[in-house]
């Protein structure tokens, strides 16, 4: 059966200066399997009055498909753990120790026969001493992306403000196939950002006003979503689907 | 909801609402939020609200699912089953120790209805009452020096505060929590500099061998936003810090910066002491009369004035020490002791401004003579 090709859907991006997901698919002409390049970039978003940008320290990229699976192996991000190499030194010590006594005691049976009794002890011990020393060295690389179960990608530099292009399309995000027997294809690719992770910061921070940078971070981050918040914000969203 | 960019997507009323909080004159968490008009069931779940201030604030009703308010402190605070803290990060913060506080008061009621009656009394019932639980062996001793902290931030009185302050520096033990108090103790907003200042000569004097804690008071030395109070207590500090001599460029700025004649001859006892009990004596010319400093200029009156301090230090403040360090049977056979001891430190490199020759020398000792004395 003929695939037909997925339409490019328009990203929309609620916030573009906080968090810019854009993407596009390019594939094989059968179709059966398809590229996925992503550019995502964050950066503070700046307000004028009262001076500051709103920062996040955390984005997450999500995947929604439909019909389609990440061909395994081919995705942006994954932490391979390497190997590690270990190096085990044993080093053995012996050592013996022999201990021996001999005490003797006369005692005065009767004057014509003394009695006498004697005791021989003796203790012999020995030990052996074995030492095991073991190091070892991983290479561990501290990648601000890092692909996550469940088609998820999370950016992450290690607690400081994001303020980069962390993924762009040249480096594809992930390879798609398509599932056999699905009669439809579609992706949506969808960037938020973790409530907890943001922070207004006020351009001048002297004197400190930190309730005040809270309550405005609260306005900011209600105007991010609707509804009851929960942990994430989504800020962009864009469809691909082959309807 | 915004589109496109923060500050074009911002709503009138945002920005309105974000002016009328940023121009407040009152700093007070709740008064900012009603004046913000923000819910307190929904706008505060998963936010970052760490280090805020609660102080007189009463928090019924907030929802703070899943928000991080570690570090967060406040004195007066009220807090019910009404105020919700699931998933909440509490890490250092007033909530914490009102959880650790609850479980206390779970177990041994008898302390619940203690804590209330101290936290509505008078500040001296409060500081005896504090006293006790931290000098005395009373029942549950560790359920009540928990409740002891929490009335660090229940209580109003500066002096109650200043007492579990110092037990928690001197008796804790532990350098890292009595760190993480201070910490936490600076970063609290409206906090008053006399105590904070007192807090940090506490800290400095305890761990004036530990390396970490010169590290602390020099960052709090250097930073040009803490008041000069605090500044030149953590400069104090520092400078007692025994650790410091292997840091003196840095120490030598601070006293620069900090412009206080009292730091300048820190820094030079801090030195003086590596060469000898002498010179040591000579630049504190027996501490209580405030010791030679970079800024005056060490002259004829100055001079006697040293030699005078050296010699009376001998009766007054540390004899026998003191008769050890030089060897001189008169006050004239001390000058030139003194003297060559001053000019010493200055061939070392501290820039100490002696204004004396060795024909002011002569007229110092002169001076110094019994006869010239007698004559005075």
């Amino acid at each position: 059966m003929e695939q037909r090709p997925l339409k490019q859907g328009r990203p929309a991006n609620a916030v573009a200066d906080l968090l810019d997901v854009s993407s596009r698919l390019s594939g094989e002409p059968s179709g059966d399997r398809v590229m996925v390049a992503t550019d995502v970039r964050v950066f503070p978003a700046i307000i004028h009055e009262p001076a500051g940008s709103l920062v996040t320290r955390r984005a997450i990229l999500k995947l929604e498909l439909s019909g389609l699976q990440i061909s395994p192996g081919h995705r942006l991000g994954d932490v391979v753990k390497a190997p590690r190499t270990e190096e085990i030194k044993d080093t053995e010590t012996a050592s013996a120790k022999v201990a021996g006594s001999v005490e003797a005691a006369f005692a005065a049976g009767s004057a014509s026969q003394p009695e006498v009794s004697a005791k021989v002890t003796a203790e012999a011990g020995g030990s052996i001493e074995k030492r095991r020393e073991r190091s070892s060295t991983a290479i561990v690389e501290h990648a601000a992306v890092k692909a996550k179960g469940g088609n998820l990608w999370e950016i992450y530099d290690g607690g400081a403000d994001l303020a980069a292009v962390y993924i762009q399309a040249e480096s594809t995000l992930c390879h798609l196939e398509r599932l056999g027997g699905s009669n439809r294809a579609a992706v949506t690719i969808e960037g938020y950002v973790c409530r907890r992770d943001l922070d207004f910061k006020p351009e001048k921070r002297f004197p400190p006003v930190i309730n005040k940078e809270k309550v405005i971070l609260a306005i900011l981050a209600s105007g991010l979503g609707t509804g009851v918040p929960g942990p994430m914000v989504k800020l962009s969203s864009q469809e691909f689907s082959d309807d | 909801m915004i589109s496109g960019l923060l500050a074009d997507g911002l709503a009138d009323a945002d920005v309105e609402r974000l002016e009328r909080v940023w121009g407040a004159t009152d700093t007070n968490f709740v008064k900012l939020a009603e004046l913000a008009g923000l819910d307190r069931s929904s706008a505060w779940r998963y936010l970052n609200l760490s280090g805020t201030d609660f102080t007189d604030c009463d928090l019924r009703g907030f929802d703070f699912t899943g928000a991080d308010l570690s570090g967060c402190t406040g004195s007066n605070v009220i807090v019910d089953a009404t105020t919700i803290l699931d998933g909440a990060e509490l890490d250092a913060s007033i909530f914490e120790l009102g959880a650790a506080a609850a479980r206390i008061f779970e177990v041994h009621p008898e302390l619940q209805r203690e804590y209330r009656r101290i936290k509505g009394s008078y500040w001296t019932e409060q500081h005896n009452w504090v006293c006790d639980i931290l000098s005395r062996k009373l029942a549950h001793p560790e359920a009540r020096r928990t409740l002891a902290l929490a009335l660090y931030f229940d209580t109003k009185d500066g002096f109650v505060r200043r007492t579990i302050l110092s037990w928690m520096v001197y008796r804790s033990g532990d350098f890292n929590e009595a760190l993480g108090f201070l910490v936490r103790f600076l970063s609290e907003p409206g906090q008053d500099d006399e105590a904070i200042a007192s807090a940090i000569i506490f800290l400095g004097s305890r761990y004036r061998r530990n390396e970490h804690a010169a590290s602390l008071l020099f960052s709090i030395a250097e930073d040009p936003k803490r008041s000069l109070l605090i500044r030149t207590a953590a400069a104090t500090a520092v400078l007692g810090n025994e650790t410091t001599i292997r840091n003196l460029s840095r120490a030598s700025a601070l006293a620069r910066d900090l412009e206080s004649r009292t730091l300048d001859n820190m820094y030079i006892r801090m030195i003086a002491k590596q060469i000898s009990q002498f010179h040591l004596l000579v630049v504190g010319e027996g501490k209580p009369r405030g010791g030679i400093n970079f800024q005056d200029p060490i002259d004829e009156p100055a001079l006697f004035r040293i030699v005078s301090g050296v010699w009376s230090a001998r009766k007054e403040d540390e004899p026998r020490r003191v008769t050890t360090a030089f060897d001189a049977a008169t006050l004239a056979e001390l000058v030139p002791l003194v003297a060559d001891c001053l000019r010493d430190l200055r061939n070392r490199g501290l820039r100490i401004r002696i204004e004396f020759d060795d024909t002011i020398v002569e007229a110092v000792v002169r001076q110094a003579s019994p006869a010239a004395r007698r004559k005075s």
